[in-house]
């Protein structure tokens, strides 16, 4: 394919109009959100324009929507060649004997990211290029159909910073949201740390393994809500009276442990039961917990769910066994649950990452070594489907031993477009300090 | 590096806003960060104690009230070797004994490797928590994390992760450095995990370089926090080739199935050259190459760095001063990459000294650190409900030896470990061993309350026992109120049922969770 320009739409503020109104669940999560980050005033402000609260707390001429940012991280490096296989490049075929997908239409084919879905743009007319693994039929059915699912094919770290193709650097940089040493913790913490507003739990790591959130303003780390309590002490009030005297510092584990208390008594509440409509499995029940606490009215703007195993150097398998096929169904299959479960990702965008792509070649033990373009998803209500990106190479990389995907589109592209427009966030410089990219792809409503 | 994206700082904490990690855009290594206020900070023979051990004891207290700090580090150096003692009592644990071999690989198979890991387990928490060669089990944990590897869910190589762990970690954790290195390099689970086994020079698909570059970055040269390295992709590969050959034994039928093998076929026999010609294979041929190689890198300045480094992290600061990896460097190479030189010259630092509150106890720290100050009963069968209990604590708080899925060992820095749920699992925690709620694992509470007075006395006594050192007022009053009483109160009107808080609590004190 020839590089096709790139012609950005100047930032718009978003639609209004064409949002659909929220159920009453969530409009009430929102006014909790209100009246915790704004006080009495913020909560009159809200009732008075009774615009829930997304355009409440919007600053005036600001794109904000406030949308939860949930950000998927899959360790180890996702391949982003068999997320959304280029089925006709010959190289792609060629390389991967054991492993290519076919196309569309054929035997266990891709299933079809093109114009056949009146749903779908492809501004940078990168319509039928690549499909999707058959393993996301879940969410290809609903989200993609729907035009709620974009792709982001050849995105990545740029070369400057995926030179050494390694997991750790790599998996810093991306979560850092830049490769200076100079910036501390993650960008999604900083994107909190720049809102200014937040309820009782602004954000939720569901695991503390990825730097995301490390360094965000009272960010709650809950693996598990039934095990989300003090437990073993004989007074359960006293304890927790004394816990909170014993930690009344301004130290960092005192505020960590404050944090704690108010949080534990919050989501004491709350049912840990599966949530209808989940399958089974920690991933789905990750993603069950995550819409409890979404729809509890606790003022969550960001959540990180961290999803490990895609380090396939060996047995990736093929469309209907194998590694990348048993971690791709459980995720799809979360995602629709998820989805299904907030009325269509309503007011939640989804953004499913990773550090690296892999090799083009398929190595000695049908897998693929450390390589630097992949795929990224980005979902949700406010989610223009289709497949995005500034361009994909016109051939995959053959060389001996390096060859790989490109990466056309900087990460940061995206989701600065994402935090921006969906999450609400004017000052982009605070959370991609280094960042100089500018445009959009176009991908959000 | 995972767990470099932040570093904790102490900022005063506002309403609403707990936690004081680092904010936006500071330098990591910018200030001299504190885990704990600088009012807990405790006496300097304390602090090293407490870096080099699972946590104080009334004997280790009283030996340093005698010796002094440096009395204690000098008698902790002096032990480069486990306690016989403590091995002893893990006499009937079996599968520690486990060597490569066909017989090994069946036994850890199906239920077999439940056992193995409750045997590990175990084995782990006796050894930490009994053991009086405290210094020496932190260091074996350093290295564990350093030359870490995951093959416990590789039913191919389970079998060699005890080999690993008692053969080539533990004997030379206080030796040198060139001969731990070595080590691992011919270690099977090594050569399985990172894939150098079937890494074939001569083959159509080529080689896996998966060895060869963690050997660089995590082993020997390393990734500064800056982001700069002296080697380069090309460097990755010449490594790798360098170390084609470096496998196993594939023969079930062989005595020696999965034992080190060096297979001339998979070996790369052309020119190899790393750090644009400061080392050339030259005249060596065959696994003499990889020798030579491993000899190049132990003692090149980057990987003084790179080891004194990891060192000064586990025993200093998450970020430690710059000053001191340097001075630390310089003793590894002038000592021939000798351990306890190296050791003793951080341990004897001014750095060390002025660090007080910059280290967290990582989850399984704070667990045997409870249990030294508990003085609980451990459990001595692996498959008990004490010991399972035990695991599972660990298992939940993501701190299961040997459960990081990535070479690069779990993190060492309290940005990675402090966190809202991991508090409360170690709150909850300290008020079940306390309370004698987890079955099979037994306090008496007897002892350590024993000694009348009034419950502010018995605080001040547990307090001090645990390490915390006296308690302020407020304190005292809070965690006596926990108990229905005031600090004047006699001791010994408390209800014995709420009695278990007052320990409970004490373990759950942020001066706690730091070493």
């Amino acid at each position: 394919m020839n590089p096709t320009p790139l012609n950005p739409s100047p930032m718009s503020p978003a639609p209004m109009t064409d949002r659909k109104r929220a159920p009453m669940s969530d409009l009430s999560r929102r006014s909790f959100l209100a009246g915790a980050g704004l006080g009495l005033a913020g909560a009159a402000t809200l009732a008075v324009t009774n615009l829930g609260t997304r355009l409440a707390l919007a600053a005036p001429g600001s794109p904000q929507t406030g949308d939860t940012l949930v950000v998927v991280f899959l360790r180890g490096g996702a391949d982003g060649l068999t997320i959304a296989p280029p089925y006709g490049y010959p190289s792609y075929r060629k390389l991967r004997p054991s492993i290519a997908i076919a196309p569309p239409g054929t035997a266990d084919g891709a299933l079809p990211l093109d114009k056949s879905n009146p749903n779908a743009a492809f501004p940078t007319g990168l319509a039928g290029v690549v499909g999707l693994h058959p393993a996301f039929k879940p969410i290809h059915d609903t989200l993609w159909r729907e035009g709620k699912l974009a792709v982001i094919p050849a995105t990545g770290l740029p070369p400057s910073e995926s030179a050494s193709r390694s997991h750790f650097s790599a998996t810093r940089y991306v979560q850092a949201g830049s490769a200076s040493t100079a910036v501390g913790g993650g960008w999604l913490a900083r994107m909190i740390n720049t809102m200014g507003v937040g309820g009782v739990i602004p954000a939720v790591d569901t695991s503390a393994r990825s730097d995301l959130l490390r360094g965000g303003r009272g960010t709650a780390v809950i693996p598990s809500l039934g095990s989300f309590g003090v437990n073993g002490f004989p007074d359960r009030d006293r304890t927790a009276t004394a816990l909170r005297a014993l930690h009344a510092g301004t130290d960092s584990i005192a505020g960590q442990g404050r944090t704690a208390l108010d949080v534990a008594a919050r989501v004491a509440t709350l049912g840990t039961e599966l949530r209808p409509g989940y399958p089974k499995g920690s991933l789905a029940k990750t993603f069950s917990e995550l819409s409890s606490m979404l729809k509890a009215g606790l003022g969550i703007q960001a959540a990180v769910v961290d999803y490990g195993g895609w380090d396939m150097h060996s047995n990736l398998g093929t469309v209907g066994a194998g590694r990348f096929h048993d971690r791709a169904t459980e995720l799809a299959a979360a995602l629709r649950a998820f989805a299904d479960d907030t009325n269509g990702l309503d007011e939640i965008t989804v953004l499913v990452m990773t550090e690296f792509g892999r090799t083009i070649n398929e190595n000695g033990s049908r897998g693929t070594d450390h390589g630097r373009g992949t795929t990224y998803l980005a979902m949700g209500a406010g989610i223009r489907g289709g497949v995005f990106g500034d361009d994909y190479p016109d051939e995959i990389a053959d060389e001996p031993t390096y060859g790989d995907l490109a990466v056309l589109t900087d990460y940061r592209k995206l989701v600065a477009e994402i935090v921006t427009r969906r999450a609400g966030v004017s000052d982009l410089g605070v959370v991609f300090p280094t960042y100089r990219g500018s445009g959009s792809l176009g991908l959000t409503r | 590096m995972a767990g470099a994206g932040g570093s904790p700082t102490t900022q005063p904490a506002t309403p609403g806003s707990s936690s004081t990690l680092s904010p936006a855009g500071t330098t990591p290594a910018a200030a001299a960060p504190s885990v704990v206020t600088p009012r807990a900070v405790a006496a300097p023979g304390i602090l090293v104690a407490n870096r080099i051990t699972f946590g104080v004891t009334p004997a280790i207290l009283s030996q340093i009230d005698q010796q002094g700090g440096g009395g204690f580090i000098d008698d902790q150096l002096a032990r480069t070797g486990p306690d016989a003692e403590v091995e002893a009592r893990l006499g009937a644990l079996g599968m520690l004994r486990l060597n490569p071999s066909l017989a090994s690989y069946n036994a850890v198979q199906g239920t077999g490797a439940a056992r193995l890991r409750q045997e590990i387990t175990l084995a782990a928490v006796t050894r930490a928590v009994a053991s009086r060669h405290q210094l020496y089990e932190v260091m074996c944990h350093l290295w564990m994390d350093h030359f870490n590897l995951e093959v416990f869910n590789d039913g191919s190589a389970r079998h060699l992760l005890v080999d690993y762990q008692e053969k080539v970690i533990r004997p030379n954790a206080l030796g040198s450095f060139r001969n731990l290195l070595k080590a691992t390099a011919h270690a099977p689970a090594m050569l399985a995990y990172l894939d150098n086994d079937t890494s074939n020079a001569n083959s159509k698909q080529g080689i896996n370089e998966n060895y060869g570059r963690e050997l660089l970055e995590l082993h020997t040269l390393g990734i500064a926090p800056d982001g700069s390295q002296v080697y380069t992709e090309a460097d990755v590969r010449a490594a790798a080739m360098a170390m084609t050959g470096w496998s196993t034994v594939s023969d079930r039928k062989a005595a020696d199935f999965s034992a080190f093998v060096f297979r001339p076929q998979y070996h790369h026999t052309g020119d190899i050259s790393l750090l644009n010609g400061a080392w050339i294979r030259g005249a060596t041929q065959g696994q003499a190459t990889g020798e030579s190689l491993l000899e190049f890198l132990v003692t090149h300045p980057s990987t003084a760095r790179h080891v004194a480094r990891r060192i000064c992290r586990r025993l200093v600061a998450d970020n430690p001063p710059a000053s001191l990896i340097e001075s630390t460097a310089q003793v590894y190479l002038a000592n021939d990459t000798q351990l306890v030189p190296t050791v003793r010259h951080v341990l004897n630092s001014a750095e060390l000294a002025a660090s007080g509150g910059q280290k967290l106890r990582r989850p399984f720290e704070h667990l045997a650190a409870m249990l030294r100050a508990l003085g609980t009963v451990l459990p001595t069968d692996p498959a008990s409900d004490g010991a399972v209990g035990l695991q599972r604590h660990l298992e939940r708080t993501d701190h299961l030896p040997w459960s990081w899925p990535q070479p690069d060992g779990f993190p060492d820095t309290a940005a990675h470990w402090l966190n809202t749920g991991a508090l409360l699992y170690r709150w909850s925690a300290a008020g079940q061993l306390a309370g004698n709620r987890i079955k099979g694992v037994q306090t008496d509470l007897g002892p350590l309350t024993a000694g009348g007075g009034t419950v502010g006395d018995l605080i001040t006594r547990l307090a001090t026992r645990f390490g915390l050192g006296p308690r302020t007022a407020e304190e005292v009053a809070a965690v006596a109120a926990s108990v229905r009483k005031t600090p004047g109160d006699p001791a010994d009107s408390i209800d014995p049922k709420l009695l278990p808080a007052i320990p409970g609590l004490l373990l759950t004190h942020p001066i706690f969770q730091t070493r």
